[in-house]
């Protein structure tokens, strides 16, 4: 047999490598800048009220009972609006979750 | 005077009608092709002489392989490694979407909100055609929210359903909204720099800076479009 690293030795040294790789990039989160978040969640906002006003309006050509379909869809869109901000201001601890649901 | 906005303009290259419905292939489209064959391009030239130990450009092929591979594997798990060709597309076309149209004299397909709607309905349709195949009518859970009284649910339920269907109207303006608010941003302060004579070194600098928060923003918002379609999908793998 020749001398040299054994594939075992390697495993090891590679297994090593990467724990601490993983030690120095604690979170790996989508850097966030001012700028990008103020677009992220107008962009949450708007495309709820968006949907809610289109659904509201497609509501309200479709079994002509204007403007009904609007208002109750404009208020039901701006709640999905600030359901989907509460969204994506919470905490994303996805990796937890995972761990669980596909060892 | 210098419109900000004259970079957005479309203009058909190949005028083309089918049926009454105007397909002209526009500078829009030329653009797209030109992303289409850059990415062939850069993935192929990086590993047709591909080595054990990788130079310079077949690694930056590898890494961005293993890069959005780790990002599947984050965020759906590893029961979202068969939709990887499809996240991976997605992903290129847009980054190479972005970074073309940061080359001066060049159009930025993204900076539309058609074609960023256009591409976030591909992946919300595909992220709830993969919900519907594995689920069935399962898949309808995703609007019951765990613990919430019955009798709160004729409230929620439509609230979760315009939640669900915001998706593909959200992820489209973030994108577009970026690009275009970038470009705009950056024809700006070089129409200031014209205008002021000597003075415009001044808006030279905010500009100089500018262009490199913008590739930022470029690499940045194809990242955020791919990880959102990663949750979705993830949201239609697992279920809650």
């Amino acid at each position: 047999m020749p001398a040299g690293p054994t594939l075992e030795s390697l495993k090891k040294k590679l297994q090593k490598a990467k724990e601490n790789v993983a030690k120095k990039t604690p979170q790996k989160n989508a850097p966030q800048t001012p700028a990008s978040n103020f677009f992220n969640i107008g962009a949450e906002l708007v495309a709820g009220v968006f949907v809610g006003v289109g659904i509201g309006l497609l509501m309200d050509w479709l079994f002509n009972i204007s403007p009904w379909g609007l208002i109750s869809f404009f208020i039901l869109g701006s709640a999905a609006g600030m359901l989907n901000v509460y969204r994506s201001l919470q905490p994303k601890n996805t990796d937890e979750k995972k761990k669980d649901q596909d060892v | 005077m210098f419109d900000p906005l004259h970079q957005f303009e479309i203009h058909p290259l190949i005028p083309l009608r089918i049926m009454d419905i105007d397909v002209s292939f526009t500078n829009s489209s030329l653009f797209m092709v030109l992303a289409v064959l850059s990415t062939i391009l850069f993935l192929v030239g990086g590993i047709y002489h591909s080595k054990p130990i990788p130079g310079r450009w077949q690694s930056l092929v590898e890494m961005t392989h293993g890069f959005i591979m780790n990002l599947i594997d984050e965020t759906v798990g590893v029961k979202g490694r068969h939709y990887f060709p499809f996240i991976f597309t997605l992903f290129m076309f847009i980054l190479m979407g972005n970074l073309i149209g940061m080359i001066p004299y060049n159009f930025t397909f993204t900076s539309h909100i058609i074609v960023t709607f256009g591409l976030a309905t591909i992946a919300f349709t595909f992220a709830t055609l993969i919900g519907f195949t594995r689920h069935g009518f399962q898949y309808f859970k995703l609007f019951v929210p765990q613990g919430a009284p019955i009798y709160m649910l004729p409230i929620i339920i439509p609230i979760e359903i315009l939640s669900y269907f915001s998706r593909p109207v959200s992820l489209s303006i973030r994108l577009f909204a970026n690009m275009m608010a970038g470009h705009t941003m950056l024809k700006v302060f070089a129409s200031f720099t014209i205008l002021l004579g000597l003075f415009g070194i001044a808006p030279l600098a905010v500009n100089t800076l500018l262009t490199a928060f913008e590739i930022l923003v470029a690499i940045l918002q194809a990242y955020v479009f791919t990880i959102l379609t990663c949750i979705y999908i993830h949201d239609a793998v697992h279920l809650h």
